[in-house]
């Protein structure tokens, strides 16, 4: 299993220097590839092998680039807590993305190849302009490796004192040099959507630092940084859950319960911010190309947005789900149950008018008898302000199932606990007032600045977070803590901890559909057209089919990971007679 | 047991987001088909036709020219009237400034697909840029790269949409074919050759007439050989006073061949005082 | 309780303010007018 990555490592460096374009090259324009410049091998065209194996790689990268952030943070809790409990599952959560270390490697190894043997032509332009980044990516690659074995292996050699914190700074390292292979294999996605550093033959004319920086490159990174983490949280998540439905004892079972409570929050911390970082991208894709923003979101990608409210919306509600029963381990956790059907109805209200399309696609009978394309009711529910505004108190609704969950687990001794009860509320209600007003500002708007009003909705939304938890920290100092008792959780509960990360993994794919599909069929926009016989974007339906076969293919694989985690940690009892 | 019942779950989570995709309206978006007119032989209504085909298709124009609002929705609109009045507008100051009826609306619709930011219409502008910045893309660059003559088409489809006179005319010959799957051999004489690159479109070569670029005669005193190479080559690295940048096509080092090139070098040389 | 109503009215006018001067600075930020200039000419 070590062996994996460096045999990779070694494969990736030889085929960057046979491959290695000729410098002089560099400033020519692109290639025009034709139809006979994509291979068929063995009848298949290169669309759904690349596909299915980027998939695949990303849904792994993106969780062993994001285990060791919150593995980190965690460590550091049980440092500065010094409660020893934390640093076991800091430990245990390492366990799962070590042995999903390898298999990354081997899928990324294997798209590689399979982008060389189908896209050829594709390839020798990108290698142009990315030049020398690709060593500096085999390297990089190399340095993950070197880090991560340190960062594992060397865990209970650099147990206490000032080693411990030494530990943490190979934590940091790690995960500092994994980000930044994260981002120099951001840019070259980004490169083929929006083309930066090069003249409009695609002949490169700024430096490799012009051409990474495109206008999409930090928004990419910002989103797939937080996404990465909300995803790690939710496969974590599972495994907790699984291992808790299979506990045998009381141990196991609070144990287990506790790691599935934390993995929960962290998706949720990663979670809540990410609206804001999409907003973003798509607001640069807009600037970028206003035909490209409207392919996606107003043209013919734009029912996939709404599938993808039906994901986030099941995310939501399995999230909150999972923490009103959380309420249920705690004492005081039964005065908030009364809470959960007012946000339950904010959720599913929200999770409703997100659903609601704008135009409907009608036959001319339907046309007809509806008197247009829309529906003279919930039709102008289908555009922005209303979207925005329904996810946005989504978003705080959850907060408010987190915060009532924080609350519960504790009595508030300070003499001002009731003034700062007051202004929390008051924070709510201003917020939630702000945020409601804010879209209907957009409805009486013309159309560009609609967009333009989700922002003060999204600052509104972290400014409650980021409020709340100072006021509540505050309130906390000399909290008397009730006890939790961990364990205390209905079966179905866990189930909410399985739609997580299936949920996210399929939006995972749909994301990656949209993201290919806006670049129509241009391999590299504007620059590059795609001359294959895959020329075309497939139907919603297609893709969907495609996406959950990977899924399935990636379930399978995260599986057969949870189970070599626990396979690690067993040891066959010697039989009797035999010294242990 | 347990794995079961968690596997059975999760794909049955699966399957309801896989059936919701197939589920809702399903498109296929397939690249715009090349289509291959016979440009020598369009009559107006040809050309119009054309336009039609080309704004809703190639052109991609009602991916925003629609009634969403993100530009003006130019099928809906009175468009002689509209074009009129934005003429009109003390903020205008483009090429249509000082032209009447159909030669400033053509003039005006030549302008916006070329340089969209030449005139924003109020409340269409990029965010942030007070509507002096266009969000259309230029139709003649990629990802649209619209040729001449489909420019021309659209323009035309576009004054018949507003009800003046289409002042577009049909290309009385056919432009130079593209460099791909050209069977034909190199010009032999310096008139083929002019023919061939239709230099006499603009310039008022064989008795022509024409007037968009400048006149050559004397031209070999002016410029010399190697000048008047430049001039052919790159057309923008020196524009004769008076007239525009990019307008003289900008690829023939790509289309010309070297004999073709000195024999109209040749030609041009010769045009004395006295020229043909 | 006229205590806690009073810091809650207080609360509620601190609040507004500061997110009345967030959104105008957001769509300022953004290059955006805001209020009456917003509205299309008649």
């Amino acid at each position: 299993m070590r062996r994996g990555p460096l045999v990779v490592l070694l494969l990736a460096l030889a085929a960057a220097f046979l491959l290695l374009p000729d410098l002089a090259f560099a400033g020519e324009p692109a290639p025009v590839p034709s139809r006979a410049d994509y291979p068929t091998v063995g009848g298949m065209t290169g669309r759904p092998v690349v596909w299915a194996l980027a998939q695949m790689h990303l849904f792994l990268a993106a969780f062993v680039l994001a285990v060791p952030m919150f593995v980190l943070v965690i460590e550091l809790t049980g440092v500065l807590s010094e409660d020893a409990r934390y640093d076991s599952m800091a430990r245990e959560f390492m366990r799962i993305s070590m042995a999903a270390y390898a298999l990354t490697a081997l899928v990324g190894g294997g798209l590689t190849l399979a982008l060389f043997v189908f896209y050829p032509v594709v390839m020798d332009y990108l290698l142009r302009v990315f030049d020398g980044q690709v060593l500096v990516y085999a390297l990089l690659f190399g340095l993950e490796s070197v880090f991560l074995y340190l960062y594992y292996y060397s865990w209970d050699a650099l147990r206490f004192g000032n080693r411990k914190w030494f530990h943490l700074s190979l934590g940091l390292v790690l995960n500092a040099v994994g980000s930044t292979l994260m981002f120099v294999a951001n840019a070259w996605v980004t490169f083929m959507m929006a083309p930066s550093g090069v003249d409009s033959t695609g002949a490169v004319t700024g430096s490799i630092w012009q051409i990474m920086r495109g206008p999409l490159w930090n928004p990419l990174n910002l989103h797939r940084f937080l996404a990465n983490i909300a995803y790690g949280g939710a496969i974590v998540g599972a495994y907790a859950a699984y291992r808790f439905l299979s506990a045998r004892t009381a141990e196991e079972r609070a144990h287990y319960d506790w790691m599935g409570y934390t993995s929960n929050l962290i998706a949720v911390i990663g979670f809540l911010p990410l609206p804001f970082a999409g907003y973003w991208l798509m607001a640069e894709i807009y600037a970028y190309s206003q035909q490209m923003g409207i392919t996606a979101m107003g043209g013919i990608l734009a029912w996939l947005f709404i599938i993808q409210a039906v994901l986030i919306g099941s995310i939501l509600l399995a999230a909150n789900y999972y923490l009103w029963c959380g309420l249920g381990r705690t004492e005081g956790g039964r005065r908030y149950t009364p809470f959960v059907p007012f946000i339950a109805l904010v959720l599913v209200g929200g999770f409703l008018v997100w659903v609601t399309p704008h135009t409907l696609i009608l036959t001319p009978e339907e046309v007809r008898m509806l008197g247009g394309t829309r529906h003279k009711v919930l039709g102008p529910l289908g555009i922005m302000p209303a979207k925005n505004t329904a996810v946005n108190l989504m978003l705080l609704a959850t907060f408010v199932s987190f915060q009532l969950f924080r609350r519960a687990g504790r009595i508030a001794t300070v003499r001002w606990a009731w003034a700062g009860n007051a202004v929390i509320v008051a924070l709510y209600a201003v917020a939630v007032a702000n945020i409601v007003g804010a879209g209907l500002y957009g409805y009486v708007t013309p159309t560009v600045y609609k967009v333009g009003s989700s922002v003060p909705q999204v600052a509104t939304t972290l400014s409650v977070i980021v409020f709340s938890l100072l006021i509540d920290g505050a309130m906390n100092r000399g909290a008397v803590r009730r006890e939790v008792h961990w364990g205390r959780m209905a079966v179905r509960s866990q189930y909410a901890l399985f739609v997580l990360p299936v949920a996210f993994t399929w939006m995972m794919g749909l994301m990656g559909y949209i993201r290919s599909s806006v670049r129509t069929n241009w391999h590299v926009y504007t620059i590059m057209k795609d001359a294959s016989p895959d020329a075309y974007i497939p139907t919603i339906g297609d893709a969907g089919n495609a996406i959950t076969l990977v899924t399935v293919g990636f379930m399978a694989v995260i599986i057969f990971v949870f189970w070599l985690t626990q396979l690690g940690s067993i040891k066959q009892p010697a039989p009797s007679g035999l010294a242990e | 047991m347990t794995f079961v019942r968690v596997v059975v779950f999760s794909l049955a989570v699966l399957l309801s987001y896989t059936l919701f995709a197939n589920i809702v309206p399903q498109v296929q978006s397939s690249p715009p088909a090349e289509e291959t007119v016979d440009v020598a032989s369009l009559d107006v209504a040809g050309l119009v036709a054309w336009g039609e085909r080309l704004f809703g298709g190639k052109g991609t124009c009602t991916l925003c020219h629609n009634d969403r609002g993100r530009a003006p929705d130019l099928l809906a609109i009175d468009l002689g009237t509209e074009f009129a009045a934005r003429i009109a507008d003390p903020r205008y100051a483009g090429k249509a400034k000082g032209l009447e009826g159909a030669a400033a609306i053509g003039a005006y619709l030549r302008e916006s697909l070329l340089d969209p930011s030449a005139y924003v219409v109020p409340g269409f502008g990029k965010k942030g840029s007070n509507d002096s910045v266009s969000p259309m893309p230029v139709v003649s660059r990629a990802p649209i790269s619209l040729s001449e003559a489909e420019v021309d088409a659209v323009i035309a489809f576009l004054e018949d949409r507003a009800g003046v006179e289409v002042t577009v005319t049909p290309p009385a010959e056919a432009p130079p074919a593209p460099a791909e799957g050209e069977a034909e051999g190199p010009a032999e004489t310096a008139q083929a050759a002019i023919e061939k690159f239709g230099c006499a479109t603009c310039h008022d070569l064989f008795g022509s007439g024409a007037d968009v670029g400048p006149k050559l005669v004397g031209v070999g005193e002016r410029l010399g050989r190697d000048g008047i190479r430049r001039a052919i080559l790159e057309p923008n690295a020196e524009i004769a006073k008076g007239f525009e940048p990019d307008v003289m096509p900008g690829d023939f080092a790509e289309q010309m061949r070297v004999s073709e090139l000195e024999l109209i070098v040749d030609y041009l040389m010769s045009l004395g005082q006295g020229g043909q | 309780m006229a205590k806690r109503l009073t810091v809650f009215a207080l609360a509620l006018i601190l609040w507004a303010g500061y997110f009345y001067a967030i959104d105008r600075a957001i769509m300022h930020g953004q290059g955006l007018p805001v209020g009456a200039d917003l509205m299309p000419p008649a």
